[in-house]
């Protein structure tokens, strides 16, 4: 059984849906993605309620599998003098993302007229 | 700007693994600080704190583990399932089982909700009740106040009688020169006689609430500026003031305010600091704005006035309170014989304690209540517990044989005592928070100290313990019992064991007790709110407001009898439709303030003689139109009249308690008194006021006209309107008194009947938290005593069906179920009535006009206590008598 919660879809794939959001978040927001931003990105972005421990749990995930790399900031203000913990993604990751947008990309090809009818 | 719930923050830290805690924190923090203040960012902060609690904590725990295996071994989740013991488990297996154990007993529990949902509402509310009560305690008395080494801080007062008044000025010079006793000493000069603060500097001027303090008050509070300094200049004309951070932040929070000026009653003032956010010292009233530092000046007092000093010291190293108090007796002893004055007592007390105290006694007892609605609790869970284990007795039997040790089958008890537990704990905070958060809001005479936003770590502690260690009482004890009967396999428990018998009647007859003190303590509390709030005040309270106004310093210039306003505001006000009658007065009656000194009466020396040397007289300033307009009745001479000016004879109206305490057999119209300025001649008597409170004595008190004395810049404007609600010319009132004085400031306006309410307000917060911790008493004990009674019913059927085979009567049966439901409660009643005997002087403080062992409200309470046991007692009695003999020998 696998405890990790994978999708089972493809062997080599080893991100779920929902930590390739995560991830495709971190690029989005570029310098300075830390937990605050990264969730309003996804939930502004796919209008999802998307759950805060969601979002660390896939970080830290991602971050065991070297698709993510972070670093401490210092202390700042507005945050009780606590540091922030900024994201930036590895290029195993950026492989990652590239490898699914091709499949996603080759699986919907020709599909378009199947949207357009809906 | 306020931080997260201190003790969520901490909960999560603990929880959260170590390097994610920090970030975490701050993400959190940040998003909290967008939020809308108020109770839902709190509670939106706790659900972030279990959510992620929740998710991130077994991935912590899961780590661990892998962590704590040996390398080349996979980290299973199943691991460690079969070994039992806790020593030589790694975290990691140890963590597994308890989840496993967990899950197990959940799954038990979600099977039989109603004895888990009972379990858990008990806890609910017996925890509540004392986290809620426990929780007023440590923020309102408890809560060390923000000075540096606040145990070494004195308050320093003056006995009369056996009120404590402030020093005067004599007396605080002397106690300030006493070096070796005191490390340093200052003093409030005591506000309501200084009181009329108007901030004028601005477009529109506003009373501003300010006190006057010595030049070392701060520093003998040992309170650290946020800016500038808190003590004053070196040239000691100048005007001081320090703000408060409030005022501060209201003006912008710019550090530059220090140093710069703020206009007070037309005078400029010198911003020498701010002080910090945290800083606190609880009048009882408004807390002040501006902190003035006192120069004597007394051309700032109000007419012919001394000033009276409350105290306060820090004690020199090596000296107590006791030694403090010996000393000042003697250095005040010396001063009032060389002034010719009698000796008088001072009273030295904790600071804390001085400032605290008033609230402390009633929430000690609140926390007392709330400690015995936790043990009705207990008992109930206590005979839940019992019940539930009797019942699957063949459960766990069956399980033992299968192998389970005892100890094994202890940690299935103990688990579900926790889940209980921890539940009901979880339940009992959320009641208290929301309970200490609407009392806060309520913004309740003598709880000023309650702040919305700092409740929490001691709360959290107090529930949890609270809850656990009956839980855990109640489980293990039986579960001692239940699994040394599981060594005698085939134990059936047909009968109950003669020690569980005594247990359980000894338990509801305490249950009973507690709910009955309870229940008693209650109604005596009612009884008094229902005395208080007939207790006629003196005045007539009936289609009558009360307007607040401060005018303008300039324009108050006393007794030189140009000052026109109040014959026109009386004249103005009195023009509008539907007014009756206007007047003024210095302070209300109920307010609990008034001027006061000591009493002369010109040609009798035997004033004071019995009461040492001095007699208080309280005092106020009226208009002519006064007694009037309030509705107090003039019995004897005349009422004040325009006459009564400053070049007049001086003259004095005083009130029927002065007038028969002095000349009980004569008239006291031509004598010639006063309260501590020139002798005056009584010119009348009216009736008797409730000046202190609704709860107070009345007093000796002396009515001067205003016209003559001089007006203060705060007048209490009564207005009395005829038939109509006194509402509908609020309006045209205040248009009338901006149209007499442009430069007035309308501070407040209400009704005299609101005036009224407002006075048993204390009494009314008693009997509403006491009146509910009664309430959830007498739930309790009365599912408590059901739950005895079925369960002995239960317990007793095959006993019960052989006797009714052996033609036993039915009747006889339920009379005899009754007799043993009701006995302990008879038993409890006996021992509550002579607890409450005994407690009798400890509740006196706390009721008026019903003595603590008023015979019909503990008559009545007893009567509700057994129609409470006997309603209890019924369904379970019903279900004895239609035991069918056949049916309860043959099935089993």
């Amino acid at each position: 059984m696998d405890l990790e919660g994978g999708d089972g879809v493809s062997d080599r794939k080893s991100i779920g849906e929902f930590e390739e959001l995560v991830l495709l978040a971190v690029l989005r927001i570029g310098t300075g993605a830390y937990g605050v931003p990264i969730l309003e990105e996804i939930r502004g972005r796919t209008g999802r309620h998307v759950l805060r421990p969601a979002v660390y749990v896939a970080l830290s995930r991602l971050e065991a599998k070297g698709l993510l790399s972070a670093r401490m900031e210092d202390a700042s203000d507005g945050r009780g003098g606590r540091p922030r913990k900024l994201y930036r993604v590895e290029p195993a990751g950026l492989e990652e993302l590239r490898a699914s947008r091709t499949a996603l990309l080759s699986m919907w090809d020709g599909l378009e007229a199947v949207l357009d009818e809906g | 700007m306020s931080r997260p719930p201190r003790l969520a923050e901490r909960l999560l830290g603990f929880l959260l693994p170590a390097e994610e805690r920090e970030p975490i924190l701050g993400d959190l923090e940040e998003a909290f600080q967008t939020l809308p203040r108020g109770l839902g960012r709190v509670v939106w902060y706790w659900g972030q704190v279990v959510l992620l609690g929740a998710v991130l904590t077994p991935e912590r725990l899961r780590r661990r583990a892998s962590r704590a295996v040996p390398p080349g071994r996979e980290p299973s989740g199943r691991q460690g399932v079969h070994t039992g013991g806790g020593v030589g488990m790694t975290m990691g297996e140890m963590a597994t089982t308890v989840a496993r154990e967990t899950k197990i007993t959940l799954r038990g529990l979600v099977r039989r909700p109603g004895y888990a949902l009972l379990a858990i509402i008990t806890l609910v509310l017996g925890v509540g009740a004392v986290t809620a009560s426990y929780g007023l305690l440590t923020e309102v008395v408890l809560r060390p106040l923000p000075y540096g080494d606040v145990d070494r801080l004195v308050a320093i007062r003056t006995l009369y009688d056996s009120d404590a008044l402030g020093l005067t000025e004599p007396e605080y010079q002397a106690v300030a020169r006493s070096a070796d006793t005191f490390e340093s000493v200052a003093a409030l000069v005591e506000p309501h006689l200084d009181e009329d603060w108007i901030w004028t500097g601005r477009e529109e001027p506003r009373p501003l609430a300010a006190v006057r303090v010595t030049d070392a008050f701060f520093t003998t509070l040992r309170v650290t500026p946020e800016v500038g300094t808190l003590v004053g200049g070196e040239s000691p004309g100048e005007r001081r003031l320090v703000l408060s951070h409030g005022l501060w932040s209201a003006l912008g929070g710019d550090p530059s305010v220090v140093g710069g000026s703020l206009e007070i009653n037309g005078r400029s003032y010198l911003v020498t600091g701010v002080l910090p956010a945290a800083f606190e010292f609880p009048l009882g009233t408004t807390e002040p704005e501006a902190w003035i530092l006192h120069t004597p000046a007394p051309a700032e007092a109000g007419p012919d006035l001394p000033l009276a000093y409350r105290g306060i010291a820090r004690l020199a190293p090596g000296v107590g309170i006791e030694g403090a108090e010996q000393q000042l007796a003697r250095i005040v002893g010396e001063l009032r014989t060389s002034l010719g004055d009698s000796p008088g007592s001072l009273l030295v007390r904790p600071l804390q304690t001085d400032l605290t105290g008033s609230a402390g006694r009633a929430l000690v007892l609140l926390t007392l209540s709330g400690l015995l609605v936790l043990l009705v609790a207990s008992v109930n869970l206590s005979f839940l517990m019992a019940s539930r284990n009797a019942e699957r007795r063949e459960e766990l039997n069956v399980r033992a044989a299968l192998g389970a040790s005892r100890g094994s089958l202890l940690r299935h008890l103990l688990t579900e005592a926790g889940i209980l537990a921890v539940a009901g704990g979880a339940g009992a905070v959320l009641v208290a928070l929301v309970a200490v958060r609407g009392i806060a809001e309520g913004r309740i005479a003598g709880l000023e100290r309650l702040s919305a936003t700092d409740i929490g770590g001691g709360l959290v502690a107090v529930a949890v313990a609270a809850s656990l260690v009956p839980a855990l009482v109640a489980a293990v004890l039986p579960a001692l019992r239940a699994s040394t009967a599981v060594r005698g396999l085939g134990s059936r428990g047909g009968s109950a064991s003669a020690a569980r018998k005594r247990s359980a009647w000894i338990l509801t007859g305490v249950e009973s007790c507690m709910v009955f003190a309870l229940l008693a303590t209650a109604a005596l509390v009612l009884r008094s709110l229902d005395a208080v709030t007939s207790v006629d005040p003196g005045f007539d309270t009936e289609s009558t407001l009360a307007v607040t106004a401060f005018r303008a310093p300039a324009s108050s210039t006393p007794s030189d009898g140009s000052d026109a306003f109040l014959t026109t505001m009386e004249e103005r006000l009195g023009a509008i439709p539907g007014v009756d009658a206007v007047g003024a007065i210095s302070n209300l009656p109920l307010s609990s303030e008034s001027w006061a000194g000591s009493l002369v009466i010109d040609g009798r020396d035997d004033v004071g003689t019995e009461t040492g040397g001095t007699v208080v007289v309280d005092w106020e300033l009226v208009s002519p139109g006064y007694f009037d307009a309030i509705g107090i009745p003039l019995l004897q001479g005349r009422s004040f009249d325009e006459g009564d000016r400053a070049d007049a004879p001086g003259v004095v109206i005083i009130n029927q308690s002065l007038a028969r305490r002095w000349w009980p057999d004569s008239s006291p119209i031509g004598a010639r008194i006063s309260g501590g300025g020139p002798l005056r001649t009584v010119v009348g008597v009216v009736g008797d006021v409730k000046q202190q409170g609704l709860h107070a004595g009345t007093r000796g008190f002396m009515y001067l006209p205003q016209l003559q004395v001089g007006s203060p810049a705060k007048q209490e404007i009564v207005v009395r309107v005829r038939g109509a609600d006194p509402a509908t010319v609020t309006d045209r009132v205040r248009t009338a008194l901006l149209e007499t004085e442009p430069g007035i400031a309308i501070a407040e306006v209400r009704t005299l009947d609101v005036l009224v309410a407002e006075a048993s307000g204390p009494f009314r917060l008693r009997a509403i938290l006491l009146g509910a911790f009664a309430a959830m008493a007498l739930l309790l004990g009365t599912a408590g005593i059901y739950g005895v009674t079925a369960h002995g019913v239960r317990v007793r059927s095959r006993e019960t069906g052989i006797r009714m085979a052996m033609g036993a009567d039915a009747d006889r049966v339920a009379m005899d179920v009754v007799f043993h439901a009701l006995a302990p409660v008879g038993a409890g009643l006996v021992v509550g009535v002579a607890l409450l005997i005994v407690a009798g002087p400890l509740l006196r403080g706390f009721l008026f006009g019903v003595a603590p062992t008023d015979p019909l409200a503990l008559l009545v309470i007893a009567l509700v206590l057994m129609a409470g046991a006997l309603a209890a007692v019924a369904p379970p009695t019903l279900r004895a008598r239609r035991t069918d003999p056949v049916a309860m020998l043959t099935g089993d």
